[in-house]
């Protein structure tokens, strides 16, 4: 009895042993389960029933001032293949026929798919429709994602500027670049549930959420006024055959951009997206320089309006080398110099000022230096330091040859003489609002030092503008209707890369100016790079600059300013406005081929008073008089006077800007206005 | 006593299968509204690129020849002050 009971004792011990042994197991397995291998099975767990997405988060479009569209992105297909799964799945046949429907060769699809990758993007970026037509095939291991594709849909208008998204919504160049934080938006990784078959179930409303869209930005420029620039600069670089051209249009008070146009010459790169050549190429800016070594030397009194100069009758040796002028000249005050563009007066002129002073007048201007404008890849241009300057260095650098500036810079130096002696800091983007409409950034003008006292730049306004009204001016193709206009041409040699020196046919010419002189609006340079011996600033950039500032003033409702006394009865028919262009353009004195039809005493000394030099000749013209000229601006006197008989056939004519103010650098020559002369050297 | 607590467990349970469906299904119904508003603002980005397209400067420059149209002559437009 004892020992069979001790016996099954045992062996209930023994199970419970087991047992409990059992349970050891188990928990401990358990807890392996759980606690070791828990975060692996979980994610097998997710991985069977749910998936991770990435919702592409859209670009935001970059749009101009008035709200046109420059860049947007729109949704496109991307076909994919599972290569194995195709293969095993399709013929060749039907293989080419997928081809087909892709618009690529059967031979590249075959490619792909053999290839060892077990995913092959076939086309991307395809049109819904498209995309659509490939899976409506039916092929195993065949099929199409969503993608965002940036569009441009004003082609290559304002290309530089706005510059480049890649293939995966990265920023490239330009704007895409410089803003491509604000504009790229937020994409977001979203796990959602899906049952047996795939479908996406959505279990908390919280899920309903988005990839943040990219940031809209909108531009200073005004796309009509670009695509102005860039029609006329494109047209401009083909008949003059330079190798490509540049043009700036800027508010000079604000320093917002509103036109920036780069072309090329080539079929390719007539408009590039990865090059802004005004913001990132300097250039030896010639005789536009001349306008901020007179300003420098003003501010610094080291010369006088009233001031003469001896010109050397055209040539000037300094050391080794000769100094030439396009015509010889002997005494001129600084007005003249300005006008007729003297290499010569404007060399001795900075010889005057001394290279420390030159120099810290041209930092002042923002020569050298980057104007921060909110562009990628911003040049410094070209300005050493006056310990490196000789004699002849100091003297070259007074007509802008070896210093280097880019477009860019030249603009926001003469917006400066423009707008009362401030350095503004360009800009081209006015704002970025969010996807919401909130305004995330602006950018207001910011002024960011004073270059010259405001009487020198009203000073350097009234020389400036002898260069396009004056008698000798050099750019009388600048002129635009009803407007006053100041402004510098500039032709200056292009370097020789080979061996330093200048080429003798190969120049850079130039135009820079504003308007209305006395109220500027509008700043606007044109460059032309690379263009033959006889194209000077004042025969191929004045006449583009002219045109663009003619649309511009129109686009932007800048009314024209009226002289005092201004009489709406003496408005000029239209014909005889283009009569006055005709001699502008041919340089020739009146014709009398025509009269115009406002002549209501062809015998009677018609009257000047208040009219503008255009006017002027226009009504000189119908009349088959020669005027002479005296000062710029709107006549204030006339001999003989209005209403008398009409006994010669020169009408002497005093003009003024304001018939309170001394007419300045009163004309000693009675040549009339000539739109162009030969030409030496710089101007 | 037991047989009130089985029913009112079960009544329980079964409501909370009921909301369980119905929350399933709403699940559906926003997954299919969230594709709804996707496809229409893709939709809708499509049709302004297109109404860009259409009215850039380049195209109606080609066009406006076809309608006569010209940009005005210089002196034309007279803005007052």
């Amino acid at each position: 009895m004892n020992a069979a009971f001790q016996k099954r004792r045992a062996r209930i011990g023994v199970l419970t042993l087991v047992l409990a042994s059992l349970l050891i197991i188990v928990v401990l397995r358990l807890v392996v389960l759980v606690v070791f291998d828990g975060p692996r099975l979980n994610s097998l767990a997710l991985s069977e029933h749910s998936d991770e997405v990435e919702l592409a988060a859209v670009r935001g479009p970059i749009v101009d001032r008035n709200g046109a569209p420059l860049a947007l992105s729109a949704e496109t297909q991307s076909v994919y293949a599972r290569p194995r799964e195709l293969l095993a799945a399709s013929t060749v046949a039907q293989r080419a026929e997928l081809a087909a429907t892709l618009d690529m060769p059967p031979v590249e699809l075959e490619n792909l798919v053999h290839g060892p990758a077990p995913f092959v993007w076939l086309r991307r970026r395809l049109s819904p429709d498209r995309a659509h037509e490939a899976e409506a095939l039916g092929l195993e291991g065949v099929g199409a994602l969503s993608e965002y594709k940036r569009f441009y849909p004003e082609s290559n208008l304002a290309a530089s500027v706005v510059g480049l998204a890649g293939m995966d919504g990265q920023g490239l160049s330009g704007i895409e670049l410089q803003y491509d934080r604000l504009i790229r938006g937020e994409p977001v990784k979203l796990r959602i549930y899906h049952d047996a078959l795939g479908h996406p179930i959505l279990d908390s409303p919280l899920a309903l959420q988005n990839a943040e869209p990219g940031g809209r930005v909108e531009l200073t420029i005004d796309s009509g006024i670009q695509a102005l620039a860039e029609s006329r600069l494109v047209d401009e670089v083909r008949e003059s055959g330079a190798h490509a051209g540049s043009a700036i249009v800027l508010d000079p008070f604000s320093g917002e951009v509103l036109a920036l146009a780069n072309v090329g010459s080539g079929a390719a790169d007539v408009h590039d997206r990865l090059h802004d050549q005004a913001v990132q190429d300097a250039y030896e800016p010639g005789s536009t320089m001349k306008g901020l070594l007179a300003s420098i030397a003003l501010t610094d009194r080291v010369v006088n309006t009233s001031q003469q100069f001896f010109c050397e009758n055209g040539a000037y040796r300094l050391g080794r080398i000769t100094i030439h002028d396009d015509s010889p000249h002997g005494w001129l005050g600084l007005g003249d110099i300005i006008e007729v563009s003297s290499n010569i007066c404007a060399a001795k002129i900075a010889l005057m000022l001394g290279s420390e002073r030159y120099y810290s007048g041209l930092t002042a201007f923002g020569i050298g230096r980057r104007t921060g404008i909110d562009l990628p890849g911003e040049a410094d241009g070209l300005l050493r330091k006056p310990s490196a300057w000789r004699q002849i260095d100091l003297a070259d650098h007074g007509f802008g040859q070896g210093v280097a500036v880019t477009p860019m810079q030249l603009a926001v130096a003469y917006s400066a003489i423009a707008n009362g002696g401030m350095i503004t800091r360009p800009y081209v983007v006015r704002a970025v609002y969010d996807a919401d409409g909130t305004q995330v950034l602006s950018h207001t003008p910011q002024i960011l030092r004073r270059a010259i006292p405001p009487d020198v730049a009203h000073q350097m306004n009234l020389l400036l503008r002898e260069v396009v009204n004056g008698a000798q001016g050099t750019a009388h193709r600048a002129q635009v209707a009803d407007f006053i206009v100041a402004g510098k041409t500039g032709t200056a040699q292009m370097v020789n890369p080979a061996n330093g020196t200048y080429f003798q046919n190969r120049h850079v010419s130039s135009f820079i100016g504003f308007l209305p002189a006395d109220d500027p609006r509008l700043l606007i340079l044109v460059v032309l790079y690379d263009v033959g011996h006889a194209h000077f600033g004042g025969l191929v950039a004045a006449p583009v600059f002219s045109e663009i500032a003619t649309g511009a003033v129109r686009k932007l409702d800048i009314a024209a300013p009226r002289p005092a006394g201004y009489d709406a009865a003496s408005v000029i028919p239209l014909d005889a406005l283009h009569s006055a262009e005709a001699i502008l353009s041919s340089g020739t004195t009146a014709d009398a081929a025509e009269a115009p039809p406002f002549s209501a005493d062809a015998g009677a000394v018609p009257d000047f008073n208040g009219l503008s030099l255009r006017r002027s000749l226009a009504l000189g013209h119908g009349r088959a008089l020669d005027l002479d000229v005296h000062g710029s601006g709107y006549v204030i006197a006339q001999d003989p006077p209005a209403g008398g008989k009409l006994n010669q056939p020169t009408v002497k004519l005093m003009l003024a800007f304001d018939p309170s103010a001394p007419v300045l650098a009163p004309l000693s020559s009675t040549e009339g206005p000539r739109a162009h002369r030969s030409h030496r050297g710089h101007r | 006593m037991p047989a009130i607590l089985f029913v009112a467990i079960a009544a329980v349970g079964f409501a909370m299968l009921m909301i369980r469906l119905e929350v399933t299904q709403e699940g559906y119904r926003l997954s299919s509204l969230a594709s709804d508003i996707a496809t229409l603002q893709d939709q809708n980005r499509n049709l302004r690129l297109k109404a860009a397209e259409l009215s850039s400067h380049q195209r109606l420059s080609d066009l406006a020849p076809r309608y006569g149209l010209a940009a005005p002559a210089p002196g034309s437009v007279v803005v007052m002050p």
